[in-house]
């Protein structure tokens, strides 16, 4: 097979290629690996099926005009629901322009992409900004965007703060004082971004004080506030637990 | 050819040659530590180009070729990486089903490879080791025939001198 290399190469000397004989043969990997490798290689082709395939055999335009309007629709609708979130939560700021400015336009431009409500808050909200501050005054739009975003970051921050905390109460077993924070939370941030989490807290707090009956109905009141949270499993599982 | 089938066959290939290409990172110079993972690389490769291998001719070379610039990318990563205490496993500890002398010289061959740059070093793997014709071997590591020649000549004498150099240390000890 290698023929064709000997006239432009010298042949290499016997023990070198004595050397090179002996890597030559392929030695088999242990069974355990092939078969690690493999599995990796299966799932690999499982997550590209179900991610890449379906794009490739859209042929119509039709369709996918249908789901680009179906994505604008539900960034519409979340930009709204973002922007009525925010009117009702307390922003505990002194300047007066960055609260009124939050509120939501007729015109605000919807979100491109159909994103989780959480997020929808923190992006969609410097972008409304612009728009309504360059129309009116271009000069002081970007000290007042700094301000409601920073506004929001702290808001966000408290509200991490007050859930790390009930966190490191529960990591401590220490329900009594989860629920106070939980309390805390709820009357300071109503609607926070954090309520699904503080919820699933109390719910935790409640089993881990072995009060079964609010534990449920915290547990009833979740499933109908967050119906398609990702934490409704965690939240049966502990309610399954109570005696 | 569906999609499935494409898949099917991809991996049948992969399961076929995945010890070949285990060996082949190895003498790329890829360490023992990272051969899994970068042989998963080059099945991820071989899975998004399956369309474009043509099955009249030979899937080692075709591999050899993913597998050859994945491990030279991962070799200008790791030279960027702040290395770890990671102690890579040696690859001489002996095989129950190998003599200890054939052991000793592919652990030779192994070391004296990893002296040899590796653009010149996948043309001698290729041609010396895996008896791929020159031709293929410039067709798949996309260089001119001519290159291809003056690398492995070079690369010849350079494992002439790395395996001399090995084996008067060894001695020496």
């Amino acid at each position: 097979m290698r023929t064709d290399s000997t006239s432009r190469t010298l042949p290499l000397p016997a023990p070198i290629e004595a050397l090179l004989a002996s890597e030559r043969v392929i030695v088999p990997q242990p069974e355990i690996v092939c078969a690690r490798a493999l599995a990796r290689a299966r799932a690999a082709i499982r997550t590209d099926c179900e991610t890449a395939m379906p794009l490739p055999r859209v042929t119509s335009t039709r369709p996918r005009r249908l789901v680009l309007a179906a994505a604008a629709g539900i960034a519409f609708i979340a930009g709204a629901a973002a922007a009525f979130q925010m009117m009702r939560q307390p922003v505990p700021t002194t300047n007066e322009a960055a609260r009124t400015i939050g509120r939501p336009t007729p015109g605000a431009p919807p979100l491109a992409t159909p994103v989780p409500a959480p997020s929808v808050v923190v992006q969609a909200a410097p972008a409304r900004t612009v728009g309504t501050v360059a129309s009116a005054s271009p000069k002081p739009g970007v000290t007042i965007r700094r301000t409601v975003a920073g506004t929001e970051n702290d808001v966000g921050l408290a509200e991490l703060r007050l859930l790390d905390r009930a966190r490191q109460s529960d990591a401590r077993g220490d329900y009594g004082s989860v629920l106070a924070v939980v309390a805390e939370h709820e009357h300071g941030f109503p609607t926070g971004r954090l309520s699904e989490e503080r919820e699933a807290l109390r719910v935790k707090a409640l089993v881990g004080l072995g009060h079964g009956n609010e534990a449920r109905h915290a547990g009833a009141r979740f499933h109908r506030q967050f119906p398609r949270s990702v934490l409704l499993a965690k939240i049966d599982d502990m309610l399954a637990s109570l005696p | 050819m569906s999609r499935s089938t494409e898949d099917d066959a991809c991996l049948e290939a992969y399961q076929r040659e995945l010890d070949y290409l285990f060996r082949t990172l190895r003498r790329l110079g890829v360490n023992p530590a990272d051969v899994e993972d970068l042989a998963h690389e080059v099945f991820l490769v071989l899975a998004r180009t399956w369309h474009e291998y043509d099955p009249a001719r030979a899937l080692r070379p075709y591999i050899f070729g993913i597998a050859f610039r994945i491990a030279s990318s991962h070799r200008k990563r790791r030279w960027r990486e702040v290395p770890f205490a990671i102690i890579d496993r040696k690859d001489h500890a002996p095989c129950p089903d190998q003599t200890f002398e054939t052991n000793q010289a592919r652990t030779l061959v192994l070391a004296a490879l990893e002296r040899i740059p590796l653009p010149r070093r996948a043309v001698l793997v290729m041609h010396d080791l895996d008896e791929v014709p020159m031709r293929d071997v410039a067709s798949a590591l996309s260089i001119p025939l001519f290159t291809a020649y003056s690398r492995l000549r070079k690369a010849h004498r350079e494992l002439q001198a790395a395996v001399a150099h090995i084996q008067k240390r060894s001695a020496v000890r």
